[in-house]
């Protein structure tokens, strides 16, 4: 690097130099157009001419040695015009073609998004119903709520996949679909019109024949009431009443000294006894018993949706 | 070859030094025994410039080509010491 840095300075020196000889022999006179004259002002263009080539051959010797150091990064070749002008054509096809991909996939979105939580809600199961079972019964499949509308137990059919446990909560929520995505706009590939046809055809060929065999089965009680009532809503302030867990604490609670204002009956006790009066609605387990057929096994299934799982 | 153009650059720079302080006897317009014009002062102190400062740019240039010259070698055998530690090491497995 010296000798680089050296050799500028002198270039320069050089260039200085030769103004200076030029500017004394123009500007100060004094030579009378002499040889002095003449040769200030040729040696003065030449040490200019000089000090130019030197200092330009001096930088060019710098730059390759820093680009054969690294230090520099190498040359880009220079583009022609019509090379140019290709490659700004391309670039801006790319652009064009991404752009209008990301509006493709934004569109499907968009469309995924409103198709999907309609499905999920039981909307269009309401569409589909007549076509599946025409009873009102096979179109609350898709969704919880519907099942819960209809007035049979979700656990009555297809189990807690279908609706809520004892249809409480009910309502239609997003995620209970049985075999639809959880929830448009995961991420996952949602499935098409196509696809939901077909499940709707299995659906209505695992449906069919339970609903024969309920059709078989008397749909209603000797003294006229409907065979499958709706299940207690719960109250508000009561107690879950099929949790083990809990029933093992209230257990507990209850071989202890209740406090003087929870009133004067064991929480067991409270549990143990069937529903309030005022509903006038039969219990679960009663219902199940009388139903038969369909709900033969609900009973069972009651006792399995009473499990800290189904609640958790 | 670049930076022997620049080189030679420096050589001309101190040769019109030595040319400026020489000229105005050499053309005469200085006569001996008499002082110096304003043009005999101005060449020779130019050129008296121009003249050190090229010799000081040569031998800048020869100096720092000759410490290139010692460093690549070092550099090089620097290398090789390391390369040959490196391969004694793998034979011997230490």
């Amino acid at each position: 690097m010296t000798r680089y840095l050296s050799g500028l300075c002198v270039a320069g020196l050089g260039m200085c130099g030769g103004g200076w000889l030029l500017v004394a022999a123009v500007a100060f006179g004094g030579m009378d157009g002499g040889d002095a004259e003449r040769v200030n002002l040729a040696t003065g263009a030449g040490l200019i001419v000089v000090g130019c080539v030197s200092a330009v051959a001096w930088v060019t010797a710098w730059r390759r040695r820093l680009r054969a150091d690294g230090v520099l990064g190498e040359r880009f070749d220079t583009v022609s015009r019509r090379q140019a002008r290709r490659n700004r054509r391309e670039l801006t096809r790319d652009v064009r073609r991404a752009a209008r991909s990301a509006k493709q996939a934004a569109r499907e979105a968009r469309r995924r998004a409103s198709r999907f939580p309609r499905l999920a809600d039981g909307g269009l199961a309401d569409g589909g119903r007549a076509g599946l079972g025409g009873d009102g019964l096979t179109g609350g499949g898709l969704g919880g709520g519907l099942l819960a509308d209809s007035g049979l137990p979700g656990s009555g059919l297809s189990g807690g996949g279908l609706g809520e446990p004892r249809g409480w909560i009910g309502g239609g929520r997003t995620g209970y679909a049985p075999h639809g995505p959880a929830r448009a706009g995961q991420g996952q590939a949602g499935p098409s019109t196509t696809e939901v046809l077909v499940e709707l055809r299995t659906l209505r060929a695992l449906l069919t024949p339970l609903l024969e065999a309920a059709a078989r089965e008397p749909a209603s009680s000797p003294t006229g009431e409907p065979a499958l009532s709706p299940l207690p809503r719960r109250q508000p302030g009561q107690e879950r009443p099929g949790i083990p867990r809990q029933r093992a604490d209230q257990a507990e609670q209850a071989d202890q000294p209740e406090p003087a204002d929870r009133g004067e009956q064991p929480v067991s006790e409270q549990a143990d006894q069937p529903e309030p009066a005022e509903h006038d609605e039969q219990p679960a387990s009663e219902a199940a018993g009388q139903a038969g057929g369909l709900i033969a096994g609900e009973g069972e299934l009651l006792r399995l949706a009473d499990t800290e799982e189904a609640w958790w | 070859m670049v930076s022997r153009i620049g080189t030679a650059g420096v050589a001309l720079v101190f040769a019109a030094g030595l040319w400026l302080v020489a000229a105005p006897f050499a053309f005469a317009y200085q006569r001996a025994g008499a002082g110096w014009t304003g043009a005999t002062r101005t060449d020779v102190i130019a050129g008296g410039l121009l003249a050190v400062a090229g010799f000081a740019g040569i031998f800048a240039v020869i100096a720092g080509r000759v410490s290139e010259l010692y460093a690549d070698p070092r550099s090089a055998a620097s290398l090789a010491a390391q390369c040959t530690g490196r391969a004694d090491r793998r034979n011997t497995g230490s």
